[in-house]
């Protein structure tokens, strides 16, 4: 067969040109599936990140009545640890099952600030800020004064949110809140740092306040509205659910707590989910279409050579040895392009993983706290995706390229002598 | 009829008479609609595509009037790709073997070189030479000199004969020039499909 694979080689170079035309076309299918793959890689990979940091941990324990009122930003149901002994102990004991390694809690509630002439929603995140510097490295996004200590009556807000209420760092805030019972009441905090989040809703409405100064001002000793653990891999979290279900069962009486895995029970993460399994087969679209361009040339190989592949016949070449001939010079441009297309897909998308690409115009009116999408995106680089794409290329344009060759296979052999 | 090992026979007729047509019956390559064609004493009809290939691959080979040499392989290379269907001997064996079988033919000095930079003759040649290496039984030609012009067309002829003394190879061929037919030892004028002179010669 190595002199079908010669014959095959030698053949490429009857038509230079159309030889070229059909590795270029399968070459940029594949530069634009690298690519593809990369960019939403990072889309995912950011959001993925933003998801975790700001809303779901890597396993989330919640009051089950909880996921249905979130949105309103609900304080009737809340942790308050195993049997209502206050969350610490309860950190504590989830803390010890083999897998989690950190328990951040949070007490996230709405909050006002009056204008003379307006009153400003804002989030309030009552929060421990040195298990949120080790999760999410808070304290980089601070861009001017310093992070809350715990104890003091302070808080950081977001850079757009202090620009809206108009105040600065180092200046008094009185904040407007009700409690879990329904009072209304007002609070005074000294701003201490400005929070500059690359999510611009986070910025304009988000404020972070010591969480024992949250449940102070809230009344709610002991509770908080979440508590996200984090494990070594967000991949691997569900290999810790069975370890907590156990001490939950064990430690807690009421069941009313739900565990959420970070890629559950979300829906715009099974959105995300739908959207890749799509993109997949719009990958495969993509190459197929390049193949049309292969196929014709092909196509116009096998007319051309009508003749020879009679006299190949006549020396004795069985059909399924022309089939494999033809399938092998199609074979030889998918690999060439393929290669080719990864490689300059891997050039590319390593330089926007390191440049990035702004859509900040098209995220213009996106609710971004309900996204969570940054505006600058950074392909990633994975040699996992080059070898992807340069196999389902080969894989693909080999396929089809059986469409001529087997052209080429049924022609009867007399038929192809007596073509001129 | 019937053709015995080592004639050299020509069929003589004019254009649409069935010459191609019967070689191609003889080659496996067609089979008939009425009648038999037998080879070694096997019903060619009754082959599956799969038998027809094989027995072509070894049994038999083709020289045609337009030479259908492949274009991007040297002369070398189009005699070697014939004999690597049935000898998977070494390379140098190989190689000893195409050699040989291309001085046969006077185109020592030439194998390197592409289709396009031969002669009509020297293609010709080739051909044979392709038709030659791997020794077959039976050699059909499809009016092989009918591209060429006399001095060429006789030396063409002279080589198939004498491959034919040396090897005692069968050869079949087709043609309409007369001065060709003049060296065949067994003659046989197709007219319309039929025989209708078959004449041996000494």
């Amino acid at each position: 067969m190595k002199f079908l694979w010669n014959l095959a080689k030698k053949n490429l170079s009857r038509s230079r040109l159309r030889t070229s035309i059909s590795i270029v076309a399968i070459a940029f299918a594949i530069f634009a599936v690298v690519f593809a793959r990369g960019l939403i890689s990072g889309v995912l990979e950011s959001f993925f990140e933003n998801h975790i940091h700001y809303k779901a941990g890597h396993i989330r324990v919640i009051n089950e009545e909880y996921k249905l009122k979130e949105r309103l930003m609900s304080l009737n149901y809340t942790v308050d640890g195993f049997n209502g002994k206050g969350y610490s102990e309860m950190s504590e004991k989830i803390r010890s099952v083999e897998g989690v390694e950190q328990v951040v809690p949070r007490l996230k509630f709405g909050a006002m600030v009056s204008l003379e002439d307006e009153l400003v929603g804002m989030m309030g995140w009552g929060i421990d800020p040195l298990e949120e510097i080790k999760f999410m490295g808070i304290d980089k996004n601070i861009t001017e004064g310093r992070m809350v200590q715990e104890g003091n009556k302070e808080v950081v807000m977001g850079a757009g949110l202090l620009k809206k209420i108009g105040r600065e760092v180092g200046e008094k805030v009185t904040i407007l809140y009700s409690t879990p019972f329904g009072s209304f009441k007002g609070s005074t905090f000294q701003i201490v740092g400005k929070y500059q989040s690359d999510i611009q809703g986070m910025n304009d409405k988000l404020f972070f306040l010591p969480l024992g100064q949250a449940q102070r001002i809230l009344e709610m000793p002991g509770e908080v509205t979440e508590l996200l653990l984090i494990t070594s891999d967000h991949h691997k979290a569900a290999s810790v659910l069975p370890g907590l279900n156990e001490l939950f069962s064990r430690e807690d009486e009421s069941g009313k707590y739900l565990m959420q895995l970070w890629n559950k029970d979300y829906e715009l993460i099974e959105l995300f989910d739908f959207a890749v399994k799509m993109y997949n087969s719009i990958y495969v679209f993509i190459i197929i279409l390049a193949c049309f361009v292969l196929v014709n040339t092909l196509i116009m190989i096998v007319n051309e050579r009508t003749r020879e592949i009679g006299m190949m016949s006549a020396l004795g070449l069985k059909s399924r040895e022309i089939l494999y001939l033809f399938t092998i010079e199609g074979a030889i441009i998918g690999i060439i392009g393929s290669a080719l297309g990864a490689v300059m897909g891997g050039i590319i998308t390593r330089v926007f993983s390191v440049v990035g690409i702004d859509y900040s115009a098209a995220f213009e009116g996106v609710d971004s706290t309900v996204w969570l999408m940054s505006p600058i995106y950074y392909t990633v680089f994975s040699l996992e995706n080059l070898v992807f794409c340069f196999t389902l290329g080969v894989v693909i344009v080999t396929i089809a390229c059986i469409i001529p060759a087997r052209k080429a296979a049924k022609l009867e052999p007399t038929e192809a002598l007596r073509q001129i | 009829m019937t053709v015995e090992r080592g004639e050299f026979t020509t069929i003589f007729g004019p254009s649409g008479s069935g010459k191609t047509t019967l070689l191609n019956m003889i080659g496996c390559l067609d089979t008939p609609s009425e009648g038999e064609v037998k080879l070694n004493g096997d019903e060619v009809s009754k082959l599956s595509q799969k038998q027809l290939a094989m027995v072509r691959r070894y049994n038999i080979g083709f020289i045609f009037q337009a030479y259908n040499l492949i274009p991007v392989l040297t002369a070398y290379e189009n005699v070697e790709f014939a004999i690597r269907l049935i000898d998977h001997s070494k390379e140098s064996q190989i190689k000893e073997k195409v050699l040989n079988i291309l001085e046969a033919v006077g185109l020592i000095g030439l194998e390197s070189r592409r289709p396009n930079e031969l002669s009509g003759g020297e293609k010709q040649r080739v051909a044979i030479a392709r038709a030659l290496v791997k020794e077959p039984k039976l050699i059909l030609a499809d009016e092989p000199t009918a591209n060429l012009d006399s001095e060429n067309a006789a030396g063409v002829i002279d080589i198939m004969r004498k491959m034919n003394k040396e090897l005692n190879t069968t050869f079949i061929f087709s043609t309409h020039d007369p001065m060709v037919m003049k060296y065949a030892n067994r003659y046989i004028n197709l007219k319309d499909g039929m025989i209708s002179a078959d004449e041996r010669r000494g």
